[in-house]
């Protein structure tokens, strides 16, 4: 619990660093350090208070406040370049994933069998991850601006988004990729703990993202 | 032979993806990509190959494109925004690596457990390897900065520069990545020959690189 606690608080912390740091890059920058960790910390679930969960929810709620950093402080025409240019970069980083997977192991080595078991045991993870993403990322830019239209509370939109984007990104996106793996009682289990996870963190970062539209500085 | 038809390609493909984000992002793209390079090396060197019957870790063909993008900002902008990158890349490796090492010292949940015992068990057997290609290239590109600043101060010739300061600095950043992931778990030999290739390697990706600072510079002309 303590370790998590600590990974959060970093999460948090980190955001406003770095902006104050590297401005802008640093927050692209972050935005797609945060996404290589999410990759990787899909293999790995926790139980943190009795529940389980997937750790890639804390780089992934990161990510989404970024999103609504982006949002909030840049016109529509920025926010296009920014997302094709974050866009880019994660398609370099898909193309060199699969290249990384096509290299012929050394027969010597144990960490790498263990890790290509566990890439092609968990294949369909990564695909459907990737594709996951990039409509997660998207629906949650137009379903924020859609209640943004109608409400001027922060605290209600984020709210709002997490909780009707994380049916399909939480709950369906755990089901789909599990139920082969742990079953279905399993899988549902495991996506209302990422779901309810998700909620939690995205209220408790909403503070920081409070801070950063509220700065003077433009983006 | 697949691995080095894909290192090839990996090494062309890095250098045209970086020349692309340069010509779309102007600096921006180049401070993007080397942080990012650095982080995807980092995991990238968990995994060993074999080249010529000589293991070694992976991630040589993007790290070495780190330096060439290092030195296309030398040209076009001077010491002064390499001290930025520098602490730039030391934050986001601290960063990078704390998170990490924070998520193998979570309780795992009994759902899945194989996978989760191990993704821990993989992190801990590699977290030499992160570290070790953390140290190593924030070494080798402080001694590059300097060296190639330096040659480029005496004489402003890019091929000088970039392949005199390759020779010097490559050598110190396989010497301590070698030490350090090798130290005490090799003999001398197989660490000599490991230490070898992965020298000319990178050295023949780095002349190569000649020629992509050449194009960058260009590009600086006409934008």
């Amino acid at each position: 619990m303590i370790v998590f606690i600590i990974m959060l608080i970093l999460s948090m912390i980190s955001i406003p660093l770095i902006y104050h740091l590297f401005n802008k890059t640093g927050l692209k920058i972050l935005f797609i350090l945060y996404y290589l960790l999410s990759v990787i910390f899909l293999f790995k679930n926790v139980n943190v208070f009795n529940i389980d969960f997937s750790i890639m929810i804390v780089p992934y709620v990161s990510i989404l406040s970024i999103i609504y950093i982006f949002t909030e402080k840049l016109n529509i025409k920025d926010m296009k370049k920014n997302i094709f240019m974050v866009s880019s970069y994660i398609l370099f980083i898909i193309i060199l994933i699969i290249m990384f997977l096509l290299y012929s192991q050394s027969v010597t080595d144990l960490v790498t069998t263990n890790l290509n078991q566990m890439l092609s045991k968990n294949i369909l993870l990564l695909v459907l991850y990737s594709i996951m993403t990039v409509i997660s990322f998207y629906s949650t830019y137009k379903i924020y601006n859609i209640i943004k239209k109608s409400s001027d509370v922060l605290f209600i939109n984020i709210s709002l988004t997490t909780i009707l984007i994380g049916f399909i990104d939480c709950i369906l996106f755990n089901i789909i990729v599990n139920i082969g793996i742990i079953g279905l009682d399993a899988a549902i289990k495991l996506g209302l703990g990422n779901y309810l996870f998700k909620i939690v963190l995205s209220i408790m970062f909403i503070p920081v993202i409070y801070y950063m539209i509220n700065r003077r500085k433009s983006l | 032979m697949i691995n080095v038809i894909l290192l090839i390609f990996e090494v062309i493909f890095s250098y045209v993806f970086l020349l692309y984000t340069y010509k779309k992002y102007k600096e921006d793209g180049i401070y993007i990509w080397i942080v990012i390079a650095f982080i995807l090396s980092s995991l990238m060197c968990i995994k060993h190959i074999e080249i010529n019957n000589i293991n070694m870790s992976l991630g040589i063909g993007i790290s070495s494109t780190i330096y060439i993008a290092n030195n296309i900002l030398i040209q076009k902008k001077g010491n002064e925004y390499i001290k930025n990158n520098m602490i730039m890349l030391v934050t986001f490796s601290i960063i990078f690596v704390c998170l990490l090492i924070l998520s193998g010292g979570m309780i795992l949940s009994d759902f899945n457990d194989i996978t989760s015992l191990t993704y821990d068990n993989i992190l801990f057997s590699s977290v030499k390897y992160i570290l070790a290609n953390i140290i190593s290239i924030i070494v080798g590109l402080y001694v590059n900065n300097y060296i190639y600043y330096q040659l480029r101060k005496i004489k402003n010739k890019i091929w000088i520069s970039n392949i005199m300061s390759a020779l010097i600095f490559t050598f110190v950043e396989v010497m301590i990545f070698m030490l350090i992931t090798n130290f005490n778990s090799s003999s001398l030999y197989v660490m000599m020959m490991s230490l070898v290739i992965r020298y000319v390697i990178k050295i023949i990706i780095l002349i190569l690189g000649t020629y992509v600072i050449y194009i960058a510079n260009n590009f600086r002309e006409r934008l």
